[in-house]
Parts: C-alpha cells; sequence; structure tokens
C-alpha cells in the first residue's frame, strides 16, 4: 500500500465521520417552523430564527419542531343566549398558530390538543359577548344597529391575551360563519316566510288585476270617447249638410212656391208608387182630375 | 423550433429523474454509511486473500474491489447532482437553504439547487387558479329529492310549471326566478310538507336581515400571488379552510344587513362584488400572499321548505304581468279598431253631407232650369210633366180604380150575393 492510498483511505474515513457527526449533530430550523430543544427532557434553547443548529446526539438531545404557519379550527356547535333571552347558534372560528414554541409545548404538547383548548376559550368569551347583545344586533335591516363585526373584533381582543398567556398561541383572525337558529325554532321561521311570501304572493295579484282592469277600463272609456266624438262629428255634418240644402231648397222654392210644389209632389209620386201599389183614388183627386170628362165607367167592386 | 423543448425535456430526464422529490436530510447519511459499508467489506475480504490462498482469487476481488470503487464514485456524482431539478410550467419554486427561505422565486425551467440536507426545494403552484366550491350552506333538497322521489312529484311539478314562463319576465327579475326554479321540483317533496325543520348541524345555512333563512353554494377562485409570504404562512389544507371560512364570513356579514328579497332578487350581483371584497379583505389581514379572482354565488335559496311560497310569488309575479298583458293586448287589438270605426263615421258623414248638398243643387238647378221653361209656356210644361210621371206610375200600379166623387153611391156586390 502506497503512502497516497494510505492517505486517501484516512480521508474518506475522515469524510465519513465528518457526514455522521454532521447528521447527529445538527439540525435545521425552517422559516415557517419553530423548535424547542431539550436536553434530557427539560427545554434548553427556543429557536425561532431559521438557520443550522447544533445539539447533542439522540438521546440527550431532543427537537420538537413546531409549525409556525397558520392553523384553522371551528368552534362545536352550542347554543348561547342573547340578552333579550333568545337561543342562537353562532359557530367561531379561529385561525391561530404558535407563537410561543415553549409555552406551547408545556401546556398542550402537540398541535393537536390545541383546538379543544381554544374551542373552551373561545366559546365561554362568546357566550359572555352574546350575553350583552340583543338578537336585533346581529341580523338587522339597519346597517347601524348591526353589531356583528365589532363582535368579533371583541372576541378576538378577549382571546388574543388569554391564548397567549396560557398556550402560547397567537390568535390570527376570529371570525362568525354563520348564524342559526335551534332547530325548533327553524319551524316558526319557515311559518313566518310563508305568510310573509303568501302576502307578498297576494299583493302582486291583487296589483296586476287591478292594473289589468285600469287599463281595459282606460281602454274602453277611451274608445267610447273617440266614438262619441266621431259621431258628434257625424251629426254636425249631417246638420250643415241639411241646413245648406234645406237653404238651397228654399231658395228654388222661393222662387216659384207653387210650381216648385208641382214638381216636388210629381216628385213624390214617382218615388211612393212601385209595383203592387194599389191606388184607389177618386176623379177629383190630382192628378186623376185630368180624367175626368172622358167616358167614365162605373167602377168594378172589387176593391184589392 | 417545436421539437426543442421536447429535445430539452429528453435530454434533462435521465438527471433531473432519479433526485425528483427533495431528499429527507437522513438520505445523505445513508448513502455515505452504505459507502463506508461496502469499503470495509472490501478491507477484510483483501486480508483474507493475502493470508490464504491463490492469486486467483486476489484478482477477483481486486476487479470487485475497482467495480465498487466505481459504484462508490458514482454514487457520489449522483448525490451532487441531486439537487438539479425541474420546476413546472404551471409553478414557481423556492428554496430553503439550510433552513432558511430564500427570497428568490424560481420561474419554470431548471432549477440547480444543492444537494438535500442543505438546499430544500419548494414548489408553489403560483399560475394555476385554484377553484373551491363551498357546500357547507348547500341546500339539502338534492339528497332528498334525489333519494325518496314520491310519484306525486311529476304531476305536482307538471302543475306548477305553466305559471312559470321565464319568458314573460322582464330581465330583472328573471335573476331571481333562476334561482328559484331549481326549487320547483322540490315542491312537490313531502319531506318539507311535513315541516321538518333545519338542524343546525347537519343542515347549513344562515340568516338574513329580516329574520330569514337562506342555504347557497358558492364557489372560489384564488391565486397564490406571493408564494413567499404564502409558504411562510400556510400549507395547502389550511389554505382552503381560511378562504372558505373568509367568503363564510363575508356573506354572512352581507347577509346579515340585508333583507331576502335583496339578496334573492335583482341585488346577487351587486352583492357578489362586494362579497369578494370583504373576503379579500379578511385574508389579507392574515397576510397569506393570496389573491382571491372571484367569489361566484352559485346558488343563493330560501330552505326547500319555504321553496314553495317563493316559487307561489313568482308566479303571482308572472300572473300579475301576464293579466296586465292581456289587457294590453286588449288595448292593442281594440283601439286601432274603434279608431278606423270612427274615421269611417267622420267620412261616411262628410260623403253623407255632400251628397246632401250635390243633391240639392242638382235638383235646384233642374227645377231652375224647368222653372224657366215653365215661365215660357206653365200650361204646356205642366201636362208635359204630369202626363210623364203618371205614364211612369200608372204601370206599375196594379189596379187604377178611379171613383167619380160625383156619380151615384156605390154598390159593392160580394159574390154569392143576389
Amino acid at each position: 500500500m502506497t503512502k497516497l492510498q494510505v492517505t486517501v483511505r484516512i480521508l474518506i474515513a475522515l469524510v465519513v465521520v465528518a457526514i455522521l457527526g454532521f447528521a447527529m449533530g445538527s439540525f435545521q430550523v425552517a422559516s415557517n417552523e419553530a423548535v424547542v430543544l431539550t436536553r434530557l427532557g427539560s427545554p434548553v434553547r427556543t429557536l425561532t430564527e431559521p438557520g443550522l443548529y447544533a445539539r447533542w446526539p439522540a438521546p440527550i438531545d431532543a427537537v420538537h419542531r413546531f409549525d409556525t404557519r397558520l392553523n384553522f379550527m371551528d368552534t362545536r356547535l352550542s347554543e348561547a343566549l342573547t340578552q333579550d333571552k333568545r337561543n342562537v347558534i353562532l359557530p367561531v372560528f379561529i385561525v391561530w398558530k404558535v407563537a410561543d414554541p415553549l409555552k406551547f409545548l408545556q401546556a398542550l404538547g402537540t398541535v393537536s390538543a390545541a383546538p379543544a383548548k381554544l374551542d373552551s376559550l373561545a366559546t365561554s368569551a362568546r357566550n359572555a359577548l352574546l350575553g350583552r347583545t340583543d338578537f336585533a344586533e346581529l341580523v338587522s335591516t339597519d346597517p347601524a344597529k348591526l353589531k356583528l363585526a365589532a363582535l368579533e373584533q371583541q372576541l378576538t381582543e378577549t382571546l388574543r391575551p388569554q391564548a397567549l398567556a396560557a398556550f402560547g398561541i397567537a390568535v390570527e383572525q376570529v371570525g362568525f360563519k354563520r348564524i342559526a337558529l335551534p332547530e325548533a325554532n327553524t319551524l316558526y321561521v319557515f311559518e313566518r316566510m310563508r305568510a310573509e311570501r303568501g302576502q307578498y304572493a297576494a299583493r302582486y295579484r291583487a296589483e296586476g288585476r287591478r292594473e289589468a282592469e285600469e287599463l281595459r277600463a282606460k281602454t274602453d272609456a277611451e274608445k267610447t270617447v273617440l266614438m262619441a266624438s266621431a259621431q258628434k262629428y257625424a251629426e254636425e255634418t249631417r246638420g250643415r249638410a241639411e241646413a245648406d240644402a234645406a237653404r238651397i231648397y228654399a231658395e228654388a222654392h222661393a222662387k216659384d212656391p207653387q210650381f216648385y210644389r208641382f214638381v216636388r209632389e210629381l216628385e213624390a209620386l214617382r218615388k211612393t208608387a212601385r209595383e203592387n201599389t194599389t191606388l184607389i183614388l177618386d176623379t177629383d183627386t190630382a192628378p186623376f182630375n185630368q180624367l175626368k170628362g172622358e167616358d167614365t165607367k162605373p167602377a168594378s167592386p172589387a176593391a184589392r | 423550433m417545436k421539437t426543442e423543448p421536447s429535445e430539452l425535456f429528453t435530454a434533462g430526464e435521465p438527471a433531473a429523474a432519479p433526485k425528483d422529490d427533495p431528499r429527507p436530510p437522513g438520505d445523505a447519511d445513508r448513502s455515505g454509511a452504505r459507502a463506508a459499508r461496502g469499503r470495509k467489506a472490501a478491507v477484510s475480504r483483501r486480508r483474507r486473500g493475502q493470508g490464504g490462498s491463490g492469486a486467483a482469487l486476489a484478482a477477483a476481488l481486486g476487479s470487485t474491489i475497482q467495480l465498487l470503487r466505481w459504484l462508490l464514485i458514482g454514487l457520489v456524482g449522483l448525490y451532487l447532482t441531486s439537487g438539479f431539478t425541474r420546476v413546472g410550467p404551471q409553478e414557481e419554486a423556492l428554496v430553503f437553504r439550510l433552513g432558511r427561505l430564500q427570497p428568490t422565486v424560481y420561474p419554470p425551467g431548471f432549477l440547480f439547487a444543492l444537494p438535500a440536507p442543505i438546499d430544500r426545494v419548494v414548489r408553489v403552484p403560483t399560475r394555476a387558479q385554484h377553484e373551491l366550491v363551498l357546500r357547507s350552506w348547500q341546500p339539502e333538497e338534492r339528497e332528498a329529492g334525489a333519494g325518496t322521489a314520491p310519484t306525486p312529484a311529476p304531476g305536482l311539478a307538471a302543475v306548477r310549471q305553466p305559471n312559470f314562463n321565464p319568458a314573460l319576465l322582464d330581465p330583472g327579475r328573471s335573476a331571481s326566478s333562476l334561482v328559484l326554479a331549481p326549487g320547483l321540483a322540490a315542491v312537490a317533496n313531502p319531506a318539507m310538507v311535513s315541516g321538518r325543520g333545519l338542524h343546525p348541524v347537519r343542515d347549513g345555512y344562515t340568516l338574513t336581515a329580516d329574520v330569514n333563512v337562506v342555504q347557497g353554494t358558492f364557489a372560489a377562485r384564488y391565486r397564490i400571488v406571493d408564494p413567499v409570504a404564502w409558504v411562510r404562512a400556510a400549507s395547502e389544507e389550511t389554505t382552503n379552510e381560511v378562504i372558505a371560512a373568509a367568503c363564510h364570513r363575508a356573506a354572512l356579514h352581507a347577509l346579515a344587513a340585508t333583507r331576502i328579497d335583496d339578496a334573492l332578487g335583482a341585488g346577487l350581483s351587486r352583492f357578489r362584488e362586494e362579497l369578494r371584497r370583504q373576503a379579500q379583505m379578511s385574508l389579507e389581514e392574515l397576510k397569506l400572499g393570496i389573491e382571491l379572482v372571484a367569489l361566484e354565488i352559485q346558488e343563493l335559496v330560501p330552505p326547500t321548505a319555504t321553496v314553495g311560497a317563493f316559487t307561489d310569488v313568482t308566479s303571482a309575479q308572472v300572473e300579475a304581468r301576464t293579466a296586465v298583458e292581456q289587457a294590453r293586448t286588449y288595448r292593442a287589438q281594440l283601439m286601432p279598431k274603434a279608431e278606423s270605426e270612427a274615421y269611417r263615421i267622420r267620412h261616411t258623414a262628410d260623403a253623407a253631407g255632400a251628397e246632401l248638398l250635390a243633391r240639392a243643387q242638382g235638383e235646384t238647378s233642374a227645377f231652375l232650369a224647368l222653372l224657366a221653361e215653365h215661365r215660357l209656356a206653365p200650361a204646356l210644361v205642366e201636362t208635359r210633366l204630369r202626363t210623364e210621371a203618371l205614364e211612369e206610375v200608372l204601370p206599375r200600379v196594379k189596379f187604377k180604380t178611379v171613383l167619380p166623387s160625383d156619380s151615384a153611391p156605390l154598390h159593392l156586390y160580394l159574390k154569392g150575393e143576389k
């Protein structure tokens, strides 16, 4: 074995030892986590800055990692009484993260233990707040009365110091996801909703009918007016024409009344005498008196 | 040009493939340990060969060692290049170097990161839009309707249908009726007729300002705009939960101040933008690095138990509009007719008047002409006129009986009388 070979082998051995040592004697803290280092069970360091850190190998030091990213939880559904003694269900969601890893480790140990603790904190805080709030401040047609946002704010302010002091948890956001009522109450709400809709439906129908009737009545009235005015015009026109005609006739009549009457009578005779007309006249009557003086026969008895 | 990217990929594949996932920190240790084990074995084998037997065995051992050496070098090389990776077209990558998140955001393409315990590559799907359908307020009518469809349902639905004619609705109202439309079939569902309440755990809903129950489904679309902030702040799962909560919270706040008619009807679209804004504010509070691109209200309906009543309101509106439309039709038909009738009357009157006048004038002028003749020879004209008239009239008259007025009294002899 040459000297070079020996050196190479020693170097390789050293590298292997260095890698092993590195693996056992160091650990990393990522930017989105925090670490509590315990030595034989008792915490010695809390690391929140990312980077590479040294440790004693396994049985001596233990690394407790905590994800410092956000966690999300919903509280369990439970009824609460408002100030005006109405039951509401106002579930709360909490966005939280580990802020003090040491305290978190000591108080809770694991992330999965946190929701239950936060739940009871949040529920009691919410119940206390609701006890000071009227139902009309939760839902209201008047935005000025609405206190939902203020309630969320107050709840956050209450929870934040408590959670931090007790569990090392930073409460980032607290909010309501829904407002619900106990199951039995919803039946009354449905009843009222149906009644309300019934009123609306009746009103729409009545309005529709009224509008339609009005339109029909208006139409009829307009039609009547239209016809009446046309009729009026017609009467007037006829009247005027009659008057004019009368005047014209009168002018003619004035020229020679006797002859006029004579001509008119002949005209009338022409017009009145039709087929099947039977005339019974004596010969004195004009124009049959023209026949007088002729050879008159005795009249035949039939008169039909 | 087209083949270039694929060539690039195939060339890159062998290098990238074995180490596609970031290696856990222990991996490097293991490969180191494996190398050490291999060496030890080789050494012991060689010792045995020297102490005991022939050159053949020594030669065999030598070649094995040679092989192991190359293997070792190969493994080391593989390890050193294990950080090379590819970032997909939909994503961007971030690097944790010794745990510390580097501020550089790596675009799609090759990423030359250092091997495992030093660098850790995290891919963030920034270029994709993520969709999240929020069903926790979803009305349960679908499951109930689909599962236990009762026989009277189709009949009742058919009865309802004629009332519901979307064509008669104006655009403003159609929004609400379209929302209500899916409920039509549910009218017949006996489950709600029996009047079961909504259970707070099983059925999601919230209350409006006028204490009405509303249910709905929403769809949120979001994008990760700041991967660094997002990687620091949240996991994918939490992100979805937080976005869902933010949307529901926004909807709750908005609905708590809105009457049900404003929420379900034409107000819906105005409402939507407000919701998105509120939810985005809620997300920004948490510095998630996420942008809510859209918050769609897929459905916002009254509970199934009251859908019938809501549908009835819609039908009432339709009926009202129909009645008014019919009245309009009546008017549209009647008025032109009346107008033309009036026109006709006026013109008939005009014509009649004109005729009357014309006749009078005609007759008068005829008379005047005759009068002129008459003045010249009265007797002649009169006789002629009279004769003409009689000639014309008498043939038409059936019996011409002329009784002398000064003759003896008239005796009528009836048939059969002597």
